[in-house]
This record gives C-alpha cells, sequence and structure tokens, in this order.
C-alpha cells in the first residue's frame, strides 16, 4: 500500500510540473525571435468582493455634570472598487433633547465632528473624531436623561 | 493719588459694612446651623437705647394753714442699661428753708 | 512561546477594556435604509445632588424692635439640584424662650414668620426659594428688661425629603 501511494503521489508531482498549459500563442518565442514577451496580468473581481463595516456604539453615556466632549466615534473598514464610496454621518435626533421619567426638565446635547464623510477605497479601521457634549446640566433634577443620535451610511457605487 | 487710595478704601469698608451677615451655609442632608440672635444697647437709629424721665410738678400750692407735712409729687420713669440706677434729691434753692411773699401791684406792707 | 502567547492575549484583552462597546455594524448587508440609532444617556450617584441652605450667621434686632419692624426680619434661602422629586425642609427654632444677658436677666422671645418650611420642586435656582424669619419681643418685654446685650441661639435644620 505505502509502495502504491508513493507511486502515485511522485506521479502528481510529476503532472504539476508540467503545468501550466501554455495557450497558443501567435508570437511564440523561438530561436529566431526576441528572447522576451509580455503578457498582461489581469485581476477579475465580482461585486460580492466589494466590502464594507462602519461600527457604533452601543449607547453614549455622560457622568452628571461632565461637560466634556465624549467619545462617539464610529469606524471605518472598507474595501470598495474602484470610484465608489461610502459615505458617513452622524447627527442628534428631536434637536439633541434629553428627556427623563418623572420629570418635564430636560437636557440637551450636541455631535461634534458628525457631517458627512467619504470614504473610498481600502479603510484599515479607521476611526472618525466623532463627540458628544452635554455643555448644560443647570436646572434639571439629577437623574437619566435619555436622547438618541442616528449613524447613518450611504453607499454609492462608481459611475458608468 | 493717596486721597484717591483712602477715599475707595473707606467706601469699600462702608459697603463690607452694609452686607447682611447671610454668613453661613449647611450643604447636608440632617446638617444644621446655629445663629446667635442678640439684643443691641442702642436703637434702630443708632442711639443709646437708655431713657429716664423725672417729672416734677410746676408749682405746689399749700393751704393757709397747713401745718403737716404737704406731699409734693414727682415721678420717675427710666430704662437704663444694667446696674445703673437714678438719684433724685429735692432741696429749697438758696437752702433757707424760707417761703417769701412778693406783694400784688398796688399793695404796700 | 506559551508565556508570549498568554501575554499577547492578557494585553489584547487589556485593550479590549478602553475600547468604546461597539453595538453594531451597518455592511453592504445591512438593509437600507443603512442608519443606526445610538441612545445617549446620563450616568449619575447621589454625590451628583447637591444643596445649599443660607442662613444669618447672627441676628441682631436694635433695642426695643418690635416684630413688624424690618430690623427684626431675617432671610435664609435653599438653592438645590437633587434627584427628581425630592424636596428640602428647613426647620427654624429657638433654643430657649428666652434670651438672657451676661448678668442673667432674661428677655421673652419667640420667633414669626417662616420657620418650617419645604421647598416645591428638587430644582431650586437662586433666589427662587427665599424665606424670613422674625424675632418677636413684646413692647412689655423690652420696657421690663434692663438695657443689655441678650443673647440666644436660633437653629437651623435641614431634612432633604424622598422622593413620593
Amino acid at each position: 500500500m505505502k509502495k502504491i501511494l508513493a507511486v502515485v503521489m511522485a506521479l502528481t508531482m510529476l503532472f504539476a510540473l508540467c503545468v501550466p498549459a501554455f495557450a497558443a500563442d501567435p508570437n511564440p518565442i523561438t530561436k529566431d525571435t526576441a528572447q522576451s514577451g509580455s503578457i498582461d496580468v489581469i485581476t477579475t473581481y465580482l461585486p460580492s468582493d466589494e466590502t464594507y463595516s462602519v461600527s457604533y456604539p452601543a449607547a453614549v453615556n455622560v457622568a452628571w455634570g461632565d461637560t466634556a466632549a465624549q467619545d462617539a466615534k464610529y469606524t471605518v473598514t472598507s474595501a470598495l472598487q474602484i470610484g465608489a464610496k461610502i459615505t458617513v454621518s452622524a447627527a442628534e435626533n428631536a434637536g439633541g433633547v434629553m428627556t427623563a421619567a418623572g420629570t418635564a426638565d430636560t437636557l440637551t446635547f450636541s455631535v461634534q465632528n458628525g457631517a458627512a464623510q467619504e470614504f473610498t477605497g481600502a479603510n484599515a479601521a479607521v476611526n472618525s473624531a466623532t463627540t458628544v457634549t452635554i455643555s448644560d446640566f443647570s436646572g434639571a433634577a439629577v437623574g437619566e436623561y435619555t436622547g438618541t443620535m442616528t449613524y447613518t451610511v450611504v453607499y454609492t457605487a462608481p459611475t458608468p | 493719588m493717596k486721597k484717591a487710595i483712602s477715599a475707595i478704601l473707606a467706601l469699600v469698608m462702608l459697603t463690607v459694612l452694609c452686607v447682611p451677615a447671610f454668613a453661613a451655609n449647611i450643604t447636608t442632608d440632617g446638617g444644621t446651623g446655629d445663629s446667635i440672635v442678640k439684643t443691641r444697647t442702642t436703637t434702630a437709629a443708632g442711639d443709646s437705647a437708655e431713657n429716664f424721665t423725672v417729672s416734677i410738678p410746676a408749682e405746689t400750692t399749700i393751704p393757709w394753714l397747713t401745718t403737716t407735712a404737704y406731699d409734693i409729687a414727682y415721678t420717675v420713669e427710666s430704662h437704663l442699661a444694667y446696674g445703673k440706677y437714678l438719684t433724685v434729691t429735692v432741696a429749697d434753692s438758696d437752702g433757707q428753708n424760707k417761703m417769701l411773699y412778693t406783694p400784688e401791684a398796688g399793695v404796700t406792707l | 512561546m506559551k508565556k508570549i502567547l498568554a501575554v499577547v492575549m492578557a494585553l489584547t484583552m487589556l485593550f479590549a477594556l478602553c475600547v468604546p462597546a461597539f453595538a453594531g455594524t451597518i455592511t453592504q448587508g445591512t438593509p437600507d435604509p443603512k442608519e443606526a440609532v445610538v441612545p445617549v444617556k446620563t450616568t449619575y450617584s447621589t454625590s451628583d445632588e447637591s444643596f445649599t441652605v443660607s442662613y444669618p450667621a447672627a441676628m441682631e434686632i436694635p433695642w426695643g424692635t418690635l416684630v413688624d419692624d424690618t430690623n427684626a426680619a431675617f432671610e435664609y434661602s435653599v438653592v438645590s439640584q437633587l434627584k427628581t422629586g425630592k424636596t428640602i425642609t428647613v426647620a427654624v427654632s429657638q433654643t430657649h424662650a428666652v434670651m438672657t444677658s451676661a448678668a442673667s436677666e432674661t428677655l421673652a422671645y419667640t420667633l414669626a414668620g417662616d420657620f418650617n418650611v419645604t421647598t416645591t420642586a428638587a430644582v431650586v435656582a437662586a433666589g427662587g426659594f427665599v424665606k424670613t424669619v422674625k424675632v418677636d419681643v413684646a413692647q412689655s418685654a423690652w420696657d421690663a428688661a434692663a438695657i443689655n446685650e441678650y443673647t440666644d441661639t436660633v437653629t437651623f435644620a435641614v431634612t432633604v425629603n424622598a422622593a413620593p
């Protein structure tokens, strides 16, 4: 059995040496022609080869009284075809108004660096500089206030 | 320059005097603070609160032939600081203990 | 090799703690519209609540002041930022029924005005809750007392009331 397997493997390796199958060439290199020739190396691709992903945070939490900018970045990873792009934006909803149960008091947050940003080609985990800020906590009873922001991704195919 | 600084300092000291004594705060649940309630010895106008009045009769008429002691009444009302008191002394003006007769007009003794 | 891998894994886990918790990802396969709504929330603790009750360090009244005189009135105030539903009660009380002088003489007095008050909201801005307590000495008490400096202590006590 071992001998049979050894022979089969030898033959397989032998045949592998015979590949590639050169296509019929109208200009073969012979002893009478130039000793070099050129061929085109072409990539092919499928639509499914184009990928992108935009990761965003589960929530943005702000400690009471903290008026500093809070991290709300999104991360872009992409492999887009030439001419294609994705546009990513982040913006507050309802003007950034935050409400809490049991009170009519409100807080307001704002989004910085959320304006639409275009990404083309390849991007490896590129972070945005998006932040969220609550600039004023006065006048509101202490509590858990909630508002929402929306991250939006728009894909634009290359123009033919 | 010195006069200007002196004037400014005087004004600052004056405004300090005008500031109400809102000097204490409580910031914890269950916290307490004590304020001293106290009386001044001056009135709202800033004058001493001490006063007294000794009321004496403008004149005393003694009926003729009265040989018993006749009261000359005077009253004392006082509000003085602790430990102070009034002394009222009544005495004959010239120390002679004599009354003089001044005849009416047209009368000759 | 194992030790190196262990260190690498430990560092990776450590850095993972520092990374914001990404909830999700929008990809080419995400159905349109490719949007994600993310909550923005405040977090808080009881230490974020604050209040200040300001009261006079001393309440001096000129001799002969009656309760309706402006000199008999003293203000105290509350500023607060508490959790929804909480309020503050300020109770003002006199320690003795009389003020006493250094010579142990006494001058009877009472308190009038706002000496047991409660705020109506968790948030009270400066100037939003100013109350007046008055020192009430009867005229007859003034008249009967030797002029002197009489003193007593008035206590301001603060209670934070829980939300109903």
